[in-house]
């Protein structure tokens, strides 16, 4: 057996083991969607817990979107306007800004966001519930704690992203076009006459079709997180720490797919639906 | 009532019962004693199906929990009540939502009625008006009334009690194990508890039973414990008698 053998088969194990550990990981947290979506269709509806939520996910995550929203807006038109203008195209620049928040930075930027926020605050809560028992109470008392707790930050987290996105992505084109006007002297009507031309409605589609998917992601990773956690005040900060990372990684993975998926069937696209 | 046949659980590479069996008759209190982390949650947590063993069957108000499918361990649980050890409130809900929990999530009740009966809980067990407050504005001995109360309310035909009196002084201990008692009497509750009080085990329960090595060996009537001459009884009275 040449070392080389020897090496090879000494990393073979470890790799082998943890590629089989991040495969059951996606299995259970599939057949963790899968039990989620069942159980959104039986009696009863958590009408209260949902709305108080939407409520927590969505209500108080706005000033943070406003503001972080506003901000890039003027950052990417800064950004766009001195790449633009070295060759001499700011006139593109309403147009091309539009188009890279619709389609990249604002539903990632949102989901980033809310990962930060919502995420922590879902798995941090039912992981808690979970190492002190409440969730085997709300078993115990007959209860389904998927249906009771999972379900409503399931439903609330996908819609309040989705709707946050829209929200973020309005504040950063009106920052960006503010900030054009007031500090890099573009005129308004200026700005926004290339938007129509260089911004396609597909553009507009793919963002919409990305926050849904990072809202179902980033509910789905949280809620696993925070109910297979098990043990102590310990467990809960490894529960956050991983539902941080596993969103983060989610979200570009995810966007990084629908990106390529959409260069290829953009023409497409653009001749079918619009 | 509760019947455990040759349970066998293991953690990860620990076995904590190896072939434990246990009969409880309805109407019966049974009391559960052994050293700390012997397995005494475990069994009662496997007893009421939170637990999936991986040896032996679980038949609880006459359905085997090993082989249950969702819905009717759920329709099992709701004759069933059980008092946590660390009380198990939920945090983000008031004592008289606690309570209230399986009248407005099981039972379906209208809030003008779960108010009410609530209330009539929260006078029984001398709890005033505690209703608004929440669980981390209670001390112990209230949080395990609102626990009991919680358990009770749906009027269960079983309570598993899992060290109703852990951590309390012995007047509240005391005061816990009467509520216990009377709602023994009055529900005629069947009843497994956990405790390593004799104090709380005299009181409430008409048999005992020592987790010992991951099995349960019968004791029988709680006053017979002293006399017991088995070796694994002395050892774990032992501290009792001397202090």
């Amino acid at each position: 057996m040449t070392v080389l053998t020897r090496q090879v088969q000494r990393i073979r194990g470890p790799i082998e083991i943890g590629v089989m550990a991040f495969l059951r990981e996606i299995g259970a947290m599939a057949m963790f969607l899968a039990a989620t979506v069942r159980h959104i269709f039986k009696a009863p509806f958590e009408v209260q817990e949902m709305i108080l939520q939407m409520y927590q996910v969505g209500v108080r995550s706005v000033p943070i979107v406003l503001i972080s929203g506003f901000f890039v807006g003027g950052v990417v038109v800064i950004q766009f306007n001195y790449a633009l203008s070295l060759f001499g195209a700011e006139v593109y620049l309403g147009g091309i800004t539009t188009s890279g928040l619709l389609r990249e930075v604002g539903p990632v930027l949102v989901a980033i966001m809310i990962v930060g926020r919502v995420g922590a605050y879902i798995t941090a809560e039912l992981a808690t519930m979970k190492v002190t028992e409440q969730v085997d109470a709300i078993r115990c008392l007959g209860v389904n704690p998927v249906q009771f707790l999972v379900v409503p930050r399931f439903l609330a987290v996908s819609a309040m992203i989705f709707m946050l996105t829209i929200l973020g992505l309005l504040v950063a084109l009106l920052g960006g076009a503010l900030v054009g006007n007031l500090i890099l002297d573009i005129n308004l009507s200026f700005y926004f006459a290339n938007i129509r031309k260089l911004t396609a409605a597909w553009a507009l589609f793919t963002g919409m079709l990305k926050s849904i998917l990072f809202g179902i992601l980033l509910a789905t990773i949280a809620c696993y997180q925070g109910m297979k956690t098990e043990g102590g005040a310990e467990a809960v900060g490894q529960a956050v720490n991983r539902c941080l990372v596993h969103c983060s990684i989610a979200v570009f993975l995810a966007d990084y797919i629908i990106a390529s998926l959409a260069a290829l069937t953009y023409g497409l696209a653009e001749e079918i639906i619009f | 009532m509760i019947e455990l046949r040759d349970i066998g659980v293991r953690f990860h590479q620990a076995a904590v019962l190896r072939g434990a069996d246990l009969s409880v008759a309805e109407g019966e209190a049974v009391a559960l004693i052994g050293p700390s982390g012997s397995g005494k949650t475990t069994v009662l947590k496997t007893a009421v199906g939170l637990i999936r063993p991986q040896a032996g069957e679980v038949v609880l108000a006459g359905t085997n929990l090993t082989r249950a499918s969702p819905a009717s361990l759920a329709r099992v649980r709701r004759q069933v009540g059980m008092l946590f050890q660390g009380n198990a409130l939920f945090d983000s809900m008031t004592v008289l939502e606690n309570i209230g929990f399986v009248l407005r999530e099981v039972q379906r009740l209208a809030p003008a009625e779960i108010q009410s009966r609530v209330r009539q809980f929260l006078d029984r067990l001398h709890l005033g008006e505690i209703g608004g407050l929440y669980p981390r504005e209670l001390s112990g001995g209230m949080k395990k009334r609102v626990g009991l109360a919680r358990a009770m309310i749906g009027e269960p035909r079983v309570l598993f009690c899992d060290d109703p009196t852990a951590g309390l002084d012995p007047i509240t201990s005391d005061a816990i194990a009467d509520l216990i008692l009377d709602f023994r009497r009055q529900f005629k509750v069947t009843l497994l508890l956990v405790s390593n009080s004799l104090l709380v085990v005299k009181k409430i329960a008409d048999r005992v039973l020592l987790l010992h090595q991951g099995r349960l060996l019968d004791l029988g009537a709680p006053e017979s414990l002293q006399d017991s001459e088995r070796p694994e009884v002395r050892q774990f009275l032992q501290p009792e008698f001397t202090s």
